[in-house]
């Protein structure tokens, strides 16, 4: 069977053809050999002429209308014109065609759901991203006596960092926290996070409360790989004092304007998220905070940051830039300044994790809202 | 171009202390995550004997998502009951532990061998 499927068209074209030829050639040697009057030159050219047009539409059937009808739903597919599958099942060249033609354009289908698809997620993450940075604070709250500078770059369209500024009594709130990893799932976890702080914060004044009631909604929400470390600070305008408790959230760092040193505070306490009471590890603490003096809080995206050789941008290296550029700039030109630091030891090497600074500094409790310089964006110059 | 690894090695079920350990070597992030983090918590999810130990000896290096599967194995671990241990982590994975907590949380000591031991009495 498949003698006559493949090549079909060609195979008996040459067949008729070539039996034609041969009966034509025989009839004019007979003709000649044995004088057969019968045998007339007009008799041989109709049947030369007849098998000629019949290998002629045995030709056209089989593989010029068919190859043509391919060819337009191929000019129909490339111009953009609705067209359909051409089924066929020959395995000679016309049937090759029609499987690829069919395979085109099924994976064309597949291409141009993906497409759509991917444009739909695409602008989902889009609006998620823009979310995400309306949720971000624009500028903190107006408390006499500090000025706050704060950066934060995402490694993906949304990121797993997060910070805010809550004032509440004459107190100001504030924290930096980071979720696991980066991306859609930690941007939930932030997200989630910042509300529950922001509500807690009117419940209690508690550091310690609002962490553990904040760790206890999100354990019983999130899965189990992913929790989010926090240090949530609180500063008292009228009495100058300022108190952390730490959620497993990096090291706060202190520039001490009267010594230019820069002194490294560990957060303590346990991640939020990991188990579901955290109420008896987290501590709450009192810290000086001289006037001059600056904090920086930061994401471990930032001492993580590696250069083309896997080195780590590390600890050491931001107290050596903090203690640089703290003692020549306020907070804002400082965190610019650090940042150019990191960007240049990574030197182009891509990250793959969120970025996020800030730096609080005590000024005098007479200091105007016209100081406070507040910025989300992430600048390097 | 630094290109981090991270290797997983599940050692045999030990039937006599009923415990499962395995050992991480190389770097723990989200390329780590992806190459080894499915079959850690099948591993994990699959357990249960009585102590889960996680070799991290030669471990280098290790983030949020590494930490969160060493979270996850010790919730199911104290789930079911059983014992879950850290084993000799360098000092970076040792800091990234205590400064997110896990360490003062889970068991720790200085070979597999140590799990089994009896808690010395004060």
């Amino acid at each position: 069977m498949n003698f006559f499927r493949r090549n079909f068209g060609i195979k008996i074209f040459t067949l008729l053809s070539g039996v034609g030829l041969s009966l034509g050639l025989v009839l004019i040697f007979l003709r000649i050999r044995y004088e057969l009057q019968f045998l007339t030159l007009e008799f041989v050219a109709y049947g030369i002429v007849f098998f000629v047009l019949l290998a002629y539409f045995v030709f056209w059937f089989s593989v010029s209308r068919p190859l043509r009808e391919i060819i337009h739903e191929m000019e129909a597919l490339l111009t953009g014109r609705e067209y359909k599958k051409f089924f066929s099942k020959r395995i000679d060249e016309i049937g090759v065609m029609a499987h690829f033609f069919n395979e085109i354009t099924r994976k064309l289908h597949t291409f141009a759901g993906s497409v759509s698809e991917g444009q739909n997620m695409a602008n989902e993450l889009e609006v998620a991203a823009r979310i995400q940075k309306n949720i971000l604070p624009a500028r903190p709250s107006t408390v006499p006596g500090l000025v706050v500078s704060a950066m934060s770059r995402p490694a993906a369209r949304v990121g797993g960092d997060s910070f805010d500024f809550i004032e509440n009594d004459g107190k100001l709130y504030f924290y930096i926290g980071d979720a696991t990893g980066h991306g859609v799932p930690a941007g939930l976890i932030m997200t989630m996070v910042n509300a529950l702080v922001r509500a807690f914060v009117r419940v209690s004044s508690s550091l310690v409360t609002i962490l553990a009631d904040v760790n206890r909604v999100l354990k019983s929400r999130i899965e189990k790989t992913l929790f989010m470390s926090l240090v949530l600070l609180r500063f008292d305008s009228s009495s100058g004092s300022l108190s952390f408790a730490g959620a497993g959230h990096e090291h706060i760092l202190f520039y001490r304007a009267a010594t230019g040193q820069c002194d490294i505070i560990p957060a303590g306490g346990i991640a939020l998220g990991m188990i579901p009471e955290i109420g008896t590890l987290v501590k709450e603490q009192v810290v000086d905070f001289a006037e001059g003096d600056m904090l920086f809080l930061y994401t471990d995206g930032i001492t993580e940051a590696r250069n083309s050789q896997g080195e780590l941008y590390g600890l050491e290296r931001l107290k050596v830039a903090i203690s640089k550029f703290a003692s020549q700039y306020p907070p804002q030109p400082t965190l610019t300044k650090i940042a150019a630091d990191v960007g240049s030891f990574v030197a182009g090497v891509q990250q793959t994790d969120d970025m996020t600074l800030i730096a609080v500094q005590r000024t005098s409790a007479s200091s105007d809202a016209s100081q406070f310089q507040f910025s989300t964006d992430w600048r390097e110059t | 171009m630094y290109s981090p690894t991270l290797v997983l090695t599940i050692l045999p079920f030990d039937t006599a202390h009923l415990a499962q350990a395995c050992r991480f070597a190389g770097e723990f992030d989200k390329l780590g995550m992806e190459k080894v983090g499915a079959e850690f918590l099948d591993l994990v999810s699959n357990f249960s004997g009585s102590y889960f130990i996680v070799d991290l000896e030669q471990l280098h290096f290790i983030n949020s998502e590494g930490i969160g599967v060493l979270i996850a194995a010790y919730s199911h671990a104290t789930k079911i009951g059983a014992k879950f241990f850290l084993v000799r982590p360098d000092s970076h994975v040792r800091d990234i532990l205590q400064t997110l907590g896990l360490w003062d949380l889970v068991g720790h000591s200085d070979s597999i061998e140590q799990c089994f031991s009896p808690p010395l009495s004060p």
